[in-house]
């Protein structure tokens, strides 16, 4: 990787999800101040699937992510080559990049963790032509706070194919994915014998409880807006022609993901993640508030359950 | 008739909220070597006034999709 720093600041780019050596990991720890370039190389250990980039500079994440820094990456590897699945970019196989923003009156970003508006590739009430056949999307949610309760208008199923560390065994039929912050997955939906119609992507945030990013409805202060806790689209779904070596059906089977046995556990430790929406300090292990440079665990080479 | 006016003005204002605007999709970049260009930039993100400050990875906003 050649990243190159042209902001009149300082950045730095983490790669989200992929497994590599922590001095390539571009953490807020590893710097890339104005006007020079940054190196890491690693060799790809990743199972095939969706992941991404992002800036992580302590205490300017936020703001930079929502001018517009990231991307995505896309591993491939031998298993998921050898199944009938959609991967022709942008034709049946569909990057949706989820965030929400917050617009002034001069339409600049305003660096808020919820904003009023969806945005999907970058692109206000998105619209896109998809052929009448299984298509896959590839979509994170790369919301600063939001999480998405994803959905059809018509309520069809769907099929999760892949989550943020690669394929499932098998497919899983839904009709519902409430996908959070950070979180990516890969689904299948079958358009076959619908040309002409339409449907929409959408977000069903009204069945949300306020204990989910989305669900509450902050009606002031920094967390109000206007998607808090309703209904809203992500993609407007045209139904076109069929391609000409179009997949038509779902796969049954995907891989074989070699778990980790409850069995071979050697030390058991407890540890409780807690939130409380807006309420700073109280989010960590062991409702220890975070605090840097503080060390809770040294794990060596042990297995955990 | 200054009702209705203002109805028809509230109809074309509906209408324009309404108007979809055509997905944008990241280009790719494949291969062993990527280069990444980090910059300020802007881009016409709302349909109508002002362009928005952005930041883009080799683009004007977001950044490519390495394979």
């Amino acid at each position: 990787m050649n990243v190159v720093n042209k902001l009149n600041e300082s950045t730095t780019i983490h790669w989200h999800g992929m497994h590599l050596p922590a001095v390539m990991d571009g953490g807020p720890h590893q710097i890339i101040p104005p006007n020079t370039v940054w190196q890491p190389y690693w060799k790809i250990k990743n199972n095939a699937a969706t992941y991404w980039y992002h800036p992580h500079l302590h205490e300017k994440t936020q703001e930079q992510i929502t001018k517009g820094i990231g991307g995505l990456l896309i591993v491939r590897d031998e298993i998921e080559s050898a199944l009938a699945l959609p991967r022709t970019y942008s034709v049946d196989d569909i990057p949706l990049v989820l965030t929400d923003r917050d617009f002034n009156s001069s339409n600049q970003f305003t660096v808020v963790p919820y904003g009023d508006s969806m945005l999907t590739n970058m692109t206000l009430r998105a619209q896109y032509s998809l052929p009448a056949q299984v298509v896959r999307f590839r979509i994170l949610n790369a919301a600063i706070e939001r999480s998405f309760n994803l959905g059809f208008s018509d309520g069809r199923n769907f099929a999760v194919i892949s989550s943020d560390g690669g394929l499932l065994n098998a497919p899983v039929t839904v009709t519902k994915y409430l996908l959070h912050a950070g979180e990516r997955i890969e689904i299948l939906v079958n358009l076959s014998g619908q040309k002409g119609t339409s449907i929409d992507l959408q977000a069903f945030n009204s069945l949300l409880g306020n204990n989910i990013p989305g669900g509450e409805q902050f009606t002031q202060g920094p967390f109000s807006n206007f998607l808090g806790h309703k209904d809203f689209n992500i993609l407007h779904i045209n139904i076109g022609n069929q391609t000409t070596n179009p997949i038509t059906t779902i796969p049954t089977k995907l891989t074989a993901n070699e778990l980790l046995k409850v069995a071979d556990v050697n030390i058991t430790r407890k540890l409780t993640l807690s939130d409380s929406a807006g309420v700073s300090g109280i989010l960590g292990p062991n409702a220890l508030s975070l605090t840097i440079n503080y060390l809770i665990l040294t794990i060596s080479s042990i297995k955990c359950r | 008739m200054k009702k209705a006016v203002y109805i028809v003005f509230i109809l074309i204002q509906v209408n324009l909220y309404s108007q979809y605007n055509n997905l944008w999709i990241p280009d790719t970049l494949s291969g062993t070597q990527f280069n990444l260009t980090i910059k300020d930039t802007f881009a016409q993100l709302v349909s109508k006034g002002q362009q928005t400050i952005t930041s883009g990875i080799n683009g004007k906003f977001w950044g490519p999709t390495l394979l």
